[in-house]
C-alpha cells in the first residue's frame, strides 16, 4: 500500500505537466456533467425559479405521474420507441454503406465532390429542411406529386397521412440530412486499414466483394459497435423539434411522441420540473438500454464502451 | 436531456457573467444613492416641477427582454426624454447577447439579483412569483402614489380585473392595446363584379359563391386553378369557419374552444351543433372549396395565393390583408381585395368572433428587493399620464410627430419611410414598447390603409364583433390541472377535426357520438368545471 502510494507520487511528480493538462477536462466534467446532476432533484419538487432548488417543496412522483397518467401515454411511448427503432433499422446503416461506397471510389475529384454534396444537408437548419419537405410533398404543385401524376398515379396529401409519417421523417431528417455527415467517422476508421491486407487478399484471389466482406468490414466493426451502443443510449430522444415542424393533428397517431406532447401541454411556461422528470425518465431508459447493448456488443464483437 | 444540460450549463455561465456585471455596477451604486441623500435638505424645500419624481437624478435598474427581440437599451431617445421629464434614469440589466427571453428571465430570477423594475411577457408566471414574495404588491402603492394609474384602472374595470392575480392582488401592470377589430372577411371584389355576383348574405350564398369561384374561372386564365377559401394559419382557417354554423369558441387560439353562454362556460367542439358544422366543412373541403393544402400551406399562403391570382376569400387581419391592394395593384390589373360583411350564420346572426385583445400578457412590476418602491411606482405612473402616454405612443414631438389641432400627427418622413414601418421606427427609439401603458389606436389609424379602415369601421359600427372570452387567471394548482386535461382534450379534438375535414373518417351519428364519449373519457366535464370556477372568480 505504502509502496503503491510512493509509486503514485513519483508518477505524479514525473508526469506533472501531463496531469496539469488533465485538469481542464476534469473541471469540465465536474462543472458541466456532474454538478448539474444535483439539479435532477427538481424532477421530484415543485420547482420555483425564485425559491431555488433547496427551498422548493418536495412533491414525490407527481410529475412522473402526470405524464404516465396521460391518456395518450401508451401511444406516445409506442411512437417514440417505434421511431427510434426505425431510425436504428433504416438510418443507422446508411452512413456505413455510404462510407464503404466512398472507400471503393478511385477518382479523387468525383469522390470529394460527392462527399461534399452529401455533407452539405447537415448544415441546413431543421426548419429549412422541414420547409423543403413540405414543398416537395405539397399535393398541388410539389415535385413528388407532379412525378406521381406524370406516371399516372394519383396525387397524395402525404403530410396528413399517418402511414407515411415515419418514412418521411426518417428519410428527410435522419437519412438525407445526416447520412453524409455520419460517414466521416467510418471513413476515418477505413483509412486506418493496413493496405498490405488487401494486397495479400488479392494474391489469394479474393475479389472486391470478398475483400470488403473479410477485410474492410471486420476492420470497422469496433467503430460500428460503439456508434450503435451510443445511438441506443439516446434512443428515446427522437428529434422532437423536427417532429413539431412536420406533424399535423391528423398524423398524431404515428408522430406524437413523449416530448412533443409535453411541449404542447405547456412546457413553454417554464415547467422545468416536469421537463426534468421527462428527461430523467428518458435517461433512465437510455441507461438501461446502453448497459444491455454494451453487453451484447461485447459478446458479439468483443468491443464495448467499457 | 441534452437540451436540459445545455440549458443548465448556460445558466451557470449567465450567472457568473451576471455576478461579474453586478460587481461592476455595485461600484456605481453609492454615487447614485449617495447624491440625493447629501442634497436631501435642498430637495425637501423646493417643490417638484411638472412630472419630476425626484429632485436629484435617480437611477433605477430594469430587466427587460421580451419576445427574444426587444431588450431595454440605455440609449433609447424616448426613455431619455422621459428621464428629462421625471429625473429617473433606467438602466437595463438584461444581456443584449441573449436571444431567449424566457430563459433569461428565469436565470435572472434564479440568480437572486432582481433589479428594481422587472418586465416580463408571461403575466401568470409573474403573478405566482409575486405571491411567493419576489415582487411587490402594488395595490397600496397605486392608491397612494399613482393617480394616473388609479384613474386608468377605474375607467377600465376589465383591465383592472385582468391585472389582478388569482388572490385578488395586483403585482403586475399590463400593456393595454387599443382598437377593437382584429380579423375580418376579405373577398376578391373584382371577381364578384366580373361574375355579376353580390356579397353573400347567408351561409348558403357563401357556399354558392365559393362554388362560382371554383367553377367559373374568375381569373380568366382558362384553367380551373382558383382556390376559393384559403387561410395562412392552418387549423385556424377551419376554426374561423365554425361560427358560420353557430359553433363558438374557435377564434381564440390561447383558449381554444371555450366561451361563456350567459355565465356558463361551454366548449364549442363539445356542443351538438359542432356535428353539423364539421359535416359541412368536410363537404366543402371535398368539393375543393377550401384550399386542399390548408393544413400545410402556412404563413406565406396569403402572399402566394393572392400573388398568383388564384385566392378568392380569406378571413384575416384587416390592416395587413388590405395592404395587398397596394402591393398587387400593378401586378394584377383590377385587383381589389375588399372587406366583406360576415354572412349571417345558420342561426341568422351576423357576427365576427375574433377581436383584438384588450389586455396583453406583457408588462412590468416592482421587485420586492427595491429600495425605491415609491419612485418606481411614480415612474410607472408617468407612462399613464397624458404626456407619458403620448410619448410612448407617438414618440418625441418635433422628431416623430407634430401637434396639429392638439392631436399628434406623424411627420411625413416617418409615414413615408419606405424601408421601415412606423412601428419599427418607433420601437427602435423605445416607443410602443410593451411595458404597462395604454396604447392609442390613433397612432395606428394614421398609417392604416383606407380599405382596412373602411372594413374596421363597418364591423365596429354594426356591432358585428362578439364579446371575447375573458383572460381569466388560475391558481397554480388549477393551472397544472388545466394544462393536463386540456392537452389531452385538445389533442383529440384537433386530431378528429383534421381527419374529418380530410375525409379520412366520415362524420355521422355513430362517429360523432363516439367522439363525444371519448371527450368525456378524457375529462372534458372536469375541465369545464375547473374553468367555471376560475371564470366565476374572475367575473366576481
Amino acid at each position: 500500500m505504502l509502496l503503491n502510494f510512493k509509486e503514485i507520487k513519483t508518477n505524479l511528480v514525473r508526469d506533472r505537466y501531463l496531469y496539469l493538462l488533465l485538469i481542464p477536462f476534469l473541471a469540465w466534467y465536474i462543472i458541466f456533467a456532474y454538478k448539474p446532476m444535483y439539479g435532477l432533484q427538481i424532477a421530484f419538487k415543485d420547482f420555483s425559479v425564485y425559491k431555488g432548488i433547496e427551498a422548493s417543496p418536495w412533491v414525490g412522483f407527481e410529475h412522473f405521474e402526470s405524464f404516465f397518467k396521460s391518456p395518450y401515454f401508451w401511444r406516445l411511448l409506442k411512437n417514440t420507441v417505434l421511431l427510434s427503432l426505425y431510425q436504428l433499422l433504416f438510418a443507422f446503416p446508411v452512413p456505413i454503406i455510404l462510407a464503404l461506397l466512398f472507400n471503393e471510389l478511385k477518382n479523387g475529384v468525383f469522390k470529394s465532390t460527392v462527399q461534399t454534396f452529401t455533407y452539405l444537408p447537415h448544415f441546413i437548419s431543421v426548419v429549412v429542411v422541414a420547409g423543403i419537405v413540405t414543398n416537395f410533398l405539397a399535393p398541388s404543385n410539389g415535385i413528388i406529386n407532379i412525378l406521381i401524376e406524370m406516371m399516372g398515379g394519383e396525387k397524395q396529401y402525404f403530410l396528413t397521412n399517418p402511414d407515411y409519417f415515419r418514412t418521411i421523417f426518417i428519410g428527410s431528417m435522419d437519412i438525407w440530412k445526416e447520412a453524409g455527415f455520419g460517414t466521416i467517422i467510418y471513413i476515418a476508421a477505413l483509412s486506418g486499414v493496413n493496405p498490405a491486407l488487401y494486397e495479400a487478399a488479392v494474391i489469394d484471389g479474393a475479389n472486391k466483394w470478398k475483400q470488403m466482406w473479410h477485410i474492410t468490414l471486420p476492420a470497422i466493426i469496433p467503430t460500428i459497435a460503439i456508434m450503435l451502443v451510443m445511438k441506443v443510449g439516446s434512443m428515446l430522444e427522437v428529434g422532437y423539434e423536427a417532429i413539431i415542424l412536420l406533424y399535423q393533428p391528423a398524423t398524431y397517431e404515428a408522430a406524437d411522441v413523449i416530448n412533443t406532447y409535453v411541449y404542447r401541454s405547456g412546457l413553454q411556461d417554464a415547467r422545468y420540473d416536469l421537463a426534468t422528470a421527462v428527461g430523467l425518465f428518458n435517461a433512465v431508459v437510455g441507461f438501461i438500454l446502453v448497459v444491455f447493448a454494451n453487453k451484447m456488443s461485447k459478446k458479439l464483437t468483443d468491443t464495448g464502451l467499457w | 436531456m441534452g437540451n436540459k444540460k445545455w440549458m443548465k450549463s448556460s445558466a451557470i455561465i449567465m450567472m457568473t457573467v451576471g455576478m461579474l456585471l453586478a460587481g461592476c455596477s455595485n461600484n456605481n451604486a453609492p454615487q447614485n444613492s449617495g447624491s440625493p441623500a447629501n442634497d436631501s435638505k435642498g430637495s425637501d424645500t423646493q417643490p417638484l416641477s411638472g412630472h419630476q419624481i425626484v429632485k436629484d437624478p435617480l437611477e433605477l435598474k430594469i430587466h427587460m427582454h421580451y419576445t427574444d427581440t426587444f431588450i431595454y437599451d440605455d440609449n433609447w431617445p424616448i426613455f431619455k426624454e422621459a428621464e428629462a421629464m421625471t429625473n429617473i434614469k433606467l438602466k437595463g440589466t438584461a444581456s443584449k447577447a441573449s436571444t431567449n427571453s424566457k430563459e433569461l428571465f428565469n436565470t435572472m430570477m434564479a440568480s437572486g439579483k432582481i433589479p428594481d423594475l422587472v418586465h416580463h411577457q408571461i403575466k401568470e408566471q409573474y403573478d405566482s412569483l409575486g405571491i411567493e414574495g419576489a415582487f411587490l404588491e402594488l395595490d397600496g402603492l397605486i392608491e397612494e402614489h399613482a393617480p394616473n394609474i388609479k384613474k386608468f384602472l377605474s375607467e377600465h374595470p376589465d383591465a383592472a380585473k385582468f391585472m389582478k392575480a388569482y388572490n385578488g392582488k395586483t403585482y403586475f401592470l399590463n400593456f393595454t392595446p387599443d382598437g377593437p377589430a382584429a380579423k375580418g372577411w376579405f373577398v376578391r371584389q373584382d371577381w364578384l363584379d366580373k361574375l355579376g355576383l353580390e356579397q353573400p348574405k347567408t351561409v348558403d350564398e357563401l357556399h354558392a359563391l365559393l362554388k362560382a369561384f371554383k367553377e367559373k374561372d374568375p381569373n380568366g386564365n382558362g384553367v380551373n386553378d382558383e382556390i376559393p377559401y384559403f387561410s395562412r394559419t392552418k387549423l385556424d382557417g377551419i376554426y374561423d369557419l365554425l361560427i358560420q354554423w353557430g359553433v363558438r369558441g374557435g377564434a381564440d387560439a390561447a383558449k381554444r374552444g371555450f366561451y361563456a353562454d350567459n355565465g356558463v362556460v361551454k366548449y364549442g367542439m363539445y356542443e351538438p351543433g359542432y356535428k353539423t358544422a364539421i359535416e359541412n366543412i368536410a363537404k366543402w373541403y371535398k368539393e375543393g372549396l377550401i384550399d386542399k393544402e390548408i393544413f400545410t400551406r402556412g404563413a406565406k399562403a396569403r402572399d402566394i395565393l393572392l400573388g398568383d391570382n388564384i385566392g378568392g376569400i380569406t378571413h384575416d387581419w384587416f390592416a395587413s390583408t388590405a395592404n395587398f391592394n397596394d402591393i398587387l395593384a400593378t401586378k394584377i390589373p383590377g385587383f381589389s381585395f375588399g372587406p366583406m360583411t360576415p354572412p349571417a350564420n345558420t342561426e341568422g346572426k351576423v357576427v365576427e368572433e375574433s377581436s383584438r385583445k384588450q389586455t396583453h400578457a406583457s408588462g412590468w412590476g416592482i421587485s420586492a428587493a427595491t429600495k425605491h418602491p415609491v419612485e418606481a411606482i411614480k415612474y410607472m405612473d408617468f407612462w399613464f399620464s397624458e404626456e407619458g402616454r403620448r410619448l410612448m405612443n407617438f414618440g418625441i414631438e418635433g422628431k416623430h410627430y407634430d401637434l396639429v389641432d392638439g392631436k399628434p400627427k406623424f411627420k411625413k418622413s416617418i409615414l413615408e419611410n419606405k424601408e421601415k414601418t412606423v412601428i419599427q421606427q418607433l420601437q427602435e427609439e423605445g416607443g410602443q414598447i410593451e411595458l404597462a401603458f395604454h396604447q392609442d389606436y390613433a397612432y395606428e389609424e394614421q398609417w392604416t390603409n383606407a380599405t382596412a379602415l373602411k372594413g374596421i369601421k363597418e364591423y365596429i359600427d354594426n356591432g358585428f364583433i362578439m364579446e371575447a372570452y375573458p383572460p381569466i387567471s388560475y391558481t397554480d394548482e388549477e393551472r397544472t390541472k388545466f394544462e393536463e386535461l386540456n392537452a389531452g382534450v385538445l389533442t383529440y379534438v384537433e386530431e378528429k377535426l383534421q381527419r374529418w375535414v380530410l375525409g379520412v373518417e366520415p362524420v355521422n351519428d355513430e362517429t360523432f357520438s363516439k367522439y363525444i364519449k371519448e371527450l368525456e373519457d378524457l375529462g372534458i366535464k372536469d375541465l369545464l368545471a375547473l374553468e367555471q370556477v376560475a371564470y366565476d372568480r374572475y367575473m366576481k
